[in-house]
């Protein structure tokens, strides 16, 4: 009786109908998460109406807890490895295995119809239970930066998911048996809207299924594919005349045969891999229209960039290497005034592999700061920085969420060290900031820049810090701020693991810690601080790695991996991985 | 990964050494094995990696379940008193056998595995598992050779690579070098930079 005179109390009146209809519009997690807190009623009816989730790190729940709870799921995004497994950190089989989850969603999801695995191992048998069991369902399957399968499993999933709209697949590890999924998928699919297969070693397939699928799915709003000679997608170009974003490729002929490459009229995202100056003018008809430019996979110097980035005015989304350089940057903030996205990767360090013009610095910075004010996320690797400049990103770039610098290791002496001022300028001015990144060096920040970045992220969620901090106060003043952070990750800094654990004890809102690299002695006793229910602490202990193909010999250090759990700790893992 | 624990017996041979493996006595390096050495067989080297790195981890008063014992029940993980490994370097007693790569033989927990490892490598090996802990740290080399194993400051360990941004890196390279290849060697100054060392 009092049960139901709260529910009727907490819903003002309000019919469970009435209640279901208006959940229906709340879309974001923590405002989802607060109105399942409410009382019972509300939780069901959460549980009932929600649409999506994605579970951070697959080990934080089990299968069957999100079936009990979400049995309407429609959609479901799951990450595996942690994100050092993008460097090479992590051992290839650490985990985040796909087939626990694919069996729950055989027996139970009857509504799934978007699945998105990133980082996780698939095996072929599970691509082949999922394609049976909920084929004639799937919408959506994104395979993200996986491993584990090969084109066998593609082959089952282009048979029985006949109404799939986007098949994801960019840069997993896949073994190419043969080319026959990609033929299965043309011909069985007409809805397709989405082919991925970028960065993958998928070289097996035909160029006739391309235009196959071309033909036959006259929604196709997206190719990106492997290394394929780009006339022999000539025809395919052609044919697929809806086609906004094109990706991949490569250029193996000579430069003049590539002018009578066409491409379709609505296409305004592309990256073309292997493109050299020669081929470059090939992209110049449209670069007016282009909204997103891949860069990053071209062999093109400084002063290439600044030619086609001219050309570019309503350019919102670029990725290029630092071979961009300052000049590419000042050209850049110049032209395309509505950039919101931004990444710049560190290319070669090999003398004469990439243009000596091809490093950023506070220059490039400064300009883009001033030039381009409604950036929200940028990415990139610097050779030098000043305080300056990134008090200008605070003081111009107020749409920023998404900010990562990594200060690069060639220049031995970056005169405008340390960064506390600027780095806190930056904070102050950069309200939005959700997600944070900052990779120095020895004396690139002390111990008062460390704490600036605790008082100062006040909506940060997550955090990358890399050689920050003097001493253990330093990470101990940080961790009495950073209020909202969830997930932090801190490479090469100095901190005992005395330090880390109590720094974890703080953080009020961490659910997940991910370390590489920390001083004194690094055993299971100094993190004993940190041991308290439902939270999993791994260790991977020293290893050393070889690499066959270039009899490489490399060391890794211990790492932390710590995270909040409901399933308990995992027994899947390898002998690299040591629970606590 | 290989789970196998060297599952040999020890022989007859050495019966009154087979009853002091328990004991701290194995960690005088003096002691010589040539005689059991021969009947027992190779082991992969990753074995030796996970020893080295289950070395490091285990302290003296805070022992944690084994690298090489299956995850499977808690009652199995109950033997956490472990010395650290005895190494034996059988090439120090043995003159005949060539400088470089001899044979190794580890002593552990009761049980033995052999490896075929270069002297400097043993010596390695040897100076680390003698070191009082705390256990020195691994640094994250850029030579080719696994480097010594030195305490980690914060410097030593360099920025990661993309693991895409690599492959590409490489693949560009071959591209070069079937295009030209005496361009890319005076391109690159004659000095190899292994990017995929650099992780």
């Amino acid at each position: 009786m009092a049960r139901r005179n709260l529910n009727r109390v907490m819903s003002f009146g309000v019919s469970d109908v009435a209640l279901e209809l208006v959940m229906a519009y709340i879309h974001d997690p923590c405002d989802r998460d607060a109105v399942s807190l409410v009382c019972h009623k509300w939780y069901e009816i959460d549980a009932l109406t929600r649409k999506h989730i994605t579970i951070a790190l697959c080990y934080t729940t089990s299968p069957e807890r999100l079936r009990r709870r979400f049995q309407r799921l429609e959609s479901l995004k799951l990450k595996g490895k942690p994100r050092g497994a993008m460097f090479n950190l992590i051992p290839e089989d650490w985990g985040g295995y796909a087939g626990p989850w694919i069996r729950e969603i055989a027996e139970g999801f009857n509504c799934l119809k978007f699945l998105h695995f990133r980082r996780m191992i698939v095996k072929d048998v599970d691509l082949e239970l999922l394609a049976r069991a909920r084929g004639h369902m799937l919408h959506e399957l994104k395979l993200d930066k996986c491993s584990g399968f090969s084109t066998d499993g593609l082959l089952h999933v282009a048979r029985h998911c006949r109404c799939l709209r986007t098949l994801f697949l960019e840069e997993s590890v896949i073994e190419d048996r043969d080319g026959q999924w990609l033929h299965e998928l043309a011909i069985n699919n007409t809805v397709l809207e989405t082919l991925n297969f970028y960065i993958t070693e998928l070289n097996k397939i035909s160029v006739r299924d391309l235009e196959l699928m071309a033909r036959n799915c006259r929604s196709l709003v997206s190719i990106k594919v492997s290394d394929c000679e780009i006339l022999e997608l000539a025809n395919f170009l052609l044919a697929a005349t809806t086609l906004e974003e094109f990706g991949g490729g490569s250029f193996n002929e000579q430069s003049e045969k590539y002018c009578v490459i066409k491409f379709p009229p609505r296409l305004c995202r592309i990256g073309l891999s292997y493109m050299g100056r020669n081929e470059m003018p090939i992209i110049f008809p449209f670069a007016a229209q282009l909204k997103k430019l891949d860069l990053l996979y071209v062999m093109l110097d400084t002063e290439d960039h600044c030619q086609l980035i001219q050309r570019c005015p309503n350019l919102e989304i670029l990725e290029a290497r630092n071979v961009i350089g300052d000049r590419g940057l000042e050209v850049l903030a110049q032209s395309c005034k509505r950039l919101k996205r931004l990444r710049i990767e560190r290319g070669a360090d090999e003398q004469g592999m990439e243009d000596e013009q091809g490093l950023v610095s506070q220059r490039g910075l400064s300009a883009l700061a001033q030039g381009c004010v409604e950036l929200e996320y940028l990415a990139v690797y610097v050779s030098d920085i000043t305080n300056a400049s990134l008090e200008s990103m605070g003081t111009y770039c107020k749409n920023l969420s998404d900010f990562r610098l990594v200060l690069l290791d060639r220049q031995e002496r970056i005169p405008d060290l340390p960064l506390d001022n600027g780095v806190r300028a930056l904070l102050r001015g950069c309200e939005k900031l959700r997600r944070f990144a900052l990779y120095l060096r020895a004396g690139g920040l002390t111990n008062v820049g460390l704490g600036y970045v605790g008082q100062y992220s006040q909506n940060v969620r997550w955090m990358l810090l890399g050689y920050v901090g003097e001493s253990d106060g330093g990470l101990l003043e940080f961790s009495r701020g950073c209020p909202n952070l969830q997930k932090l990750e801190m490479r090469g800094c100095c901190f005992s693991g005395q330090a880390l654990a109590l720094a974890v004890l703080q953080l009020t809102s961490l659910r997940y810690l991910w370390v590489q690299g920390y001083g004194a002695s690094a055993t299971g006793s100094d993190l004993s601080t940190m041991v308290r229910p439902f939270w999993n602490i791994e260790l991977i202990p020293p290893r050393v790695t070889i690499d066959p193909e270039n009899q490489i010999v490399t060391e890794h250090p211990a790492q932390i991996l710590a995270y909040y759990s409901l399933a308990g700790q995992r027994n899947d893992h390898p002998e690299t991985v040591v629970p606590l | 990964m290989s789970k196998a624990i060297a599952d040999l017996d020890f022989f007859g041979v050495e019966r009154d050494t087979c009853s002091k493996l328990q004991f701290q006595k194995f960690l005088e390096p003096q002691k010589s094995f040539r005689g059991v050495q021969g009947a027992i067989s190779k082991i992969n080297p990753q074995l030796l990696k996970n020893l080295i790195a289950s070395g490091t981890t285990f302290s003296e008063g805070n022992r944690q379940e084994h690298l090489l014992s299956s995850p499977s029940t808690p009652a199995v993980n109950q033997n956490f008193l472990r010395t650290l490994p005895v190494l034996i370097p059988v090439a120090r007693s043995t003159s005949e056998i060539p400088p470089e790569s001899a044979q190794l033989t580890i002593f552990y927990n009761g049980t033995v595995r052999v490896f075929d490892v270069p002297s400097d490598k043993a010596e390695i090996i040897m100076n680390f598992a003698q070191t009082e802990l705390p256990a020195p740290k691994l640094v994250a080399s850029s030579s080719k050779e696994a480097g010594p194993f030195d305490n980690l400051s914060g410097a030593d360990l360099p920025i990661a690579r993309k693991h895409s941004l690599r492959r590409f890196l490489e693949k560009r390279k071959e591209r070069m070098t079937l295009v030209s290849p005496y361009d890319l060697v005076a391109a690159c100054g004659g000095q190899e930079d292994k990017d995929s060392v650099r992780s």
